[in-house]
């Protein structure tokens, strides 16, 4: 499905302070069906809450989201949010997790557990399904989350730095993973991190966004194959290019975490 | 090095010992030293304990207080849900839970003789009614601590409310829920003996006024003793299954 984010901004205001901060302002964008979008900013700059207004669980003050031409208005299991720190259900083992999304749509016990450790094997946990996420790694929590919310079966998938508490192989190893199973199935992306390298690893098209008050300030496609390599010519020059983009606003400062 | 392990044992000890210099010494009159003595309410303890009847009084009471606790289980988890779910309810009810709890369960005694007669309905009224409060706020806590993340992601995969409540909030709170219910069997089994000491003629309760009338001291020393006894293994069992979900639950 398309989604369209049109002239959308966030205020938030603080009844104790008496002061309203401008997160977003005036947002639009576009992505195309099967695209995957990341989008790029430094910490405070609002892409959770664009995330959280796409995902249908915030109000924008203005402007609207249409996903498929039709407008949000709040969170449904077509559109599934990610993350960052995987909010498994530690009561449940690996495989009930996988299973939830299933349960809730009445998808009857055998068909919930053949396909939940069919995805507990394609993201590479396989022997895991009966232990609990208490004893797993972050990485393989994040892997059990992605398994979770593969099973819900989503047209698009919004993703709060999901990788971002993990360690640089880790990440890099599920960035593949990711890659891998997106390849079979076309769903579309929204991707936020902070880190250039990452989105360069991902991204069809990546929003750069800007602090204070949250705004895209580029856009650029990136239309090489995946996998990428880091080491490749062009991927080096474009994440020099695009550090030097971000390092070259004026609030550069503030853009440090990038 | 004395093992700390050990070290209850030896507290046990202590007390027994000064129970016993106790009674050596005439701290409890010329009349009872020897019957409140350590020695004959220990001999008599168990000796009750070979006999069947007494497993008839002991059965009974856990009868009793199995079904109060049932009931309040009952009603205080369900409660406790919403109150923890929806801020709304919660406002609604706080100050009658606060108030309600701080009413002796004894208080309500002839209310419970009026509407339920003398016997086991009442008792079993009493020990629900006192158990019932700290099941409710217990759950009621854990509920209101459950992140915020986990409702949001089990509505994202497209759950009710019902499912929210039933998949997520309760399961997410069985370690309170427990704890809740520890305190309950506190509460219950302190209520169950006056209970018992209200037209009942039979269980713990009535063993104390029983031997009493009997001028059984003895005996009477040996069935507080059976009480605490059996009160001290509940909780001991209730203790290690909250152990073990907190085991099961870290995250």
């Amino acid at each position: 499905m398309n989604i369209k984010v049109e002239k959308l901004s966030k205020v938030f205001y603080s009844s104790r302070k008496k002061e309203s901060e401008r997160v977003l302002e005036n947002i639009n964008l576009e992505v195309k069906k099967g695209e995957f979008a990341v989008i790029l900013g430094p910490s405070g700059c609002g892409k959770t809450t664009l995330l959280n207004i796409m995902a249908g669980f915030e109000v924008p003050t203005q402007g609207e989201v249409l996903i498929g031409n039709r407008p949000v208005s709040g969170p449904h299991p077509d559109r599934v949010l990610m993350w960052q720190f995987f909010g498994l259900f530690p009561w449940r083992t690996v495989s009930r997790n996988v299973e939830f999304a299933m349960e809730v749509k009445g998808v009857k016990s055998a068909r919930r557990k053949e396909r939940a450790h069919k995805l507990i094997e394609t993201v590479g946990l396989k022997g895991y399904e009966n232990s609990r996420p208490g004893g797993l790694s972050g990485g393989m929590k994040q892997r059990v989350a992605l398994a979770r919310v593969l099973a819900a079966d989503p047209e698009v998938l919004f993703m709060d730095e999901p990788f971002g508490s993990l360690d640089a192989p880790t990440r890099y190893r599920l960035e593949g993973v990711l890659l891998d199973i997106l390849g079979e199935k076309k769903k579309t992306v929204f991707f936020v991190t902070h880190n250039v390298r990452e989105a360069l690893h991902l991204a069809d098209s990546i929003f750069i966004m800007s602090i204070n008050p949250g705004k895209v300030i580029k856009m650029e496609k990136i239309d090489w194959s995946k996998p990428r390599s880091a080491s490749l010519e062009k991927f080096r020059r474009k994440e020099e290019e695009l550090l030097s983009y971000i390092h070259s606003q004026k609030d550069y400062t503030a853009m440090e975490g990038i | 090095m004395i093992k700390q392990k050990l070290y209850p044992f030896i507290g046990l000890g202590t007390l027994l010992l000064i129970w016993q210099l106790a009674s050596m010494y005439g701290a409890f009159g010329p009349e009872f030293s020897e019957a409140f003595s350590p020695r004959l309410a220990l001999a008599e303890a168990y000796h009750l304990l070979c006999l069947s009847d007494s497993y008839n009084q002991i059965g009974r009471s856990l009868t009793r207080v199995g079904l109060g606790l049932a009931i309040a289980f009952a009603a205080g988890v369900p409660a406790g849900i919403m109150a923890g779910y929806f801020k709304t309810i919660d406002r609604f009810t706080s100050v009658c839970v606060q108030f309600l709890r701080m009413i002796s369960p004894l208080s309500w005694m002839p209310v419970a003789i009026i509407f339920l007669g003398v016997g086991d309905g009442s008792v079993i009224f009493l020990v629900a009614v006192a158990a019932v409060w700290p099941i409710m706020i217990n759950t009621a806590h854990g509920v209101s601590e459950v992140p915020a993340e986990w409702y949001k992601i089990a509505k994202n995969f497209g759950a009710t409310n019902f499912e929210i409540l039933r998949k997520v909030a309760l399961p997410a709170s069985i370690p309170q829920v427990l704890t809740g219910l520890r305190v309950a069997l506190g509460v219950a089994w302190i209520v169950l003996v006056p209970a018992e000491m209200l037209g009942v003629t039979s269980g713990l309760g009535y063993m104390i006024l029983d031997t009493r009338d009997r001028f059984a001291f003895s005996e009477l020393i040996a069935w507080i003793l059976i009480i605490g006894f059996i009160g001290f293994l509940l909780d001991t069992l209730l203790r290690f299954l909250k152990k073990r979900s907190i085991h099961e639950y870290q995250s």
